[in-house]
């Protein structure tokens, strides 16, 4: 999967996630232009991540993501087998 | 900048600034905590922002270590319990020793729930809906009884009522009582309270219809056998007494080894151990509506007032 696949399909997790189905996986979307995406929110986006895409986040992953963009890498690299 | 703590009251204002000082990046959730709170929770929780400031004389920088300690500690329970769909633990035992026993994580832990007696809605509707609710419920001279007090704040709420008669509360941990004592003694509680180190299950027993109110807040989840717990409680209470329970369900914290997945299996387990159930207050993480939390699996406190007795006629 290519990176411009994996946010089209992060795109309906974020809209499951937080309820909205007006979020598009911008890749410069950030947790500060969702006013649903709170720190504890943000657990269950990471999880939700890890299911839709069968793979599973690293520790130090789970809090680093600057953005969609960052997010959308690490979960292609995953696919790939070359986790961080 | 504006920021929402413009609109709270002094002492919620200033323990707020003092958390957000410490914790930029949890305004988004405190936002959302204090949108739409009733009037009688707002006023509660100004209260109970006042105790905090007179426990600590003003300064709140051990409850700001507390609570940064309790948001990072659920943080991971949390990622846990959403892989898995589980609590990390199931033993008490084991988290007797590694959590009830261990004075420093204690101390933190507890400070931090007190926090979160102001600065989480759920919690802060439940303690409303203790105060002015449960409490004016209970009789002339009433007995009272809590299992796990913890920081001491509903206790302190309990035996400032003028009807309060007697106080007795029992705690599994010595860190714990150490608060409760310290709570009560720095607010000045009116009345002295017998404070036993102990669990729930050994001092339970013959005990029989000694008390006219007891109060469970947050410890079923704690339990490895709660229905029996709550049917020790009943034993507990005079023909006519009232319980006050307080359980989280689908909320992870690293002592909790009992989880409920519905609010109705919360009232199915005090009316298995005999009790009517009289009144509950569902009330949802910040952020979430009851009918969204229902359907996410969010965390909500379910608040109940139970008699002993039969329901009313
Ligand atoms: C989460 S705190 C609750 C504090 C307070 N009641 C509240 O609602 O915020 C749980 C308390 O229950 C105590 N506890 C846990 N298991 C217990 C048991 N089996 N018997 C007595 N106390 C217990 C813990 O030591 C702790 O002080």
């Amino acid at each position: 999967m290519n990176r411009e696949q994996v946010l089209e399909q992060l795109t309906g997790v974020l809209r499951e996630v937080f309820d909205n189905d007006d979020l598009v996986a911008r890749p410069e979307l950030t947790a500060r232009d969702v006013a649903e995406w709170d720190s504890l929110n943000h657990i269950r986006l990471i999880v939700s991540v890890e299911k839709a895409f069968r793979i599973k986040f690293k520790t130090s992953e789970v809090s680093g993501f600057a953005n969609i963009a960052e997010m959308a890498e690490a979960v292609v690299a995953h696919l790939a087998g070359r986790a961080p | 900048m504006l920021r929402f703590t413009a609109d709270l009251s002094p002492a919620t204002r200033s323990f707020v600034e003092d958390i957000l000082a410490a914790y930029p990046d949890h305004e988004g959730y405190l936002v959302k905590s204090f949108r739409d709170r009733s009037r009688s929770t707002s006023r509660l929780a100004e209260q109970t922002a006042g105790l905090i400031g007179r426990l600590h004389a003003g300064d709140h920088r051990r409850l700001v270590e507390g609570y940064l300690w309790i948001c990072r500690m659920v943080m991971e329970e949390e990622l846990h319990f959403r892989r898995e769909g589980s609590y990390r633990n199931s033993s008490f035992a084991e988290v007797n020793a590694s959590v009830y026993q261990n004075k420093a994580d204690m101390v933190l832990y507890m400070d931090g729930l007190l926090a979160t007696e102001v600065l989480w809605s759920q919690h802060a509707r439940c303690m409303d809906f203790y105060v002015n609710t449960f409490v004016p419920k209970l009789p002339t001279g009433f007995r009272h009884l809590e299992i796990g007090p913890g920081h001491g704040l509903l206790l302190y709420y309990t035996a400032i009522a003028a009807a309060c008669g007697s106080l007795e509360a029992w705690d599994i941990s010595p860190a714990s009582l150490e608060l409760t004592a310290e709570c009560l003694a720095r607010l000045g509680a009116p009345k002295a309270v017998e404070l036993r180190a102990g669990n729930v299950f050994e001092e339970a027993v013959d005990r029989a219809a000694e008390f006219d109110s007891v109060t469970l807040s947050e410890v079923v989840e704690h339990l490895e056998d709660p229905l029996r717990a709550l049917r020790n409680i009943h034993g507990l209470l005079a023909a006519d007494g009232l319980l006050y329970v307080n359980v989280p369900v689908n909320a992870p914290a690293v002592d909790h080894i009992f989880q409920l997945k519905s609010p109705s299996e919360a009232v199915a387990l005090v009316e298995a151990a005999g009790f009517t159930v009289d009144e509950t207050l569902c009330a949802p993480v910040a952020g979430y509506s009851l009918t969204r939390a229902l359907k996410a699996d969010a965390s909500i406190s379910v608040a109940i007032v139970a008699r002993r007795g039969p329901g009313r006629p």
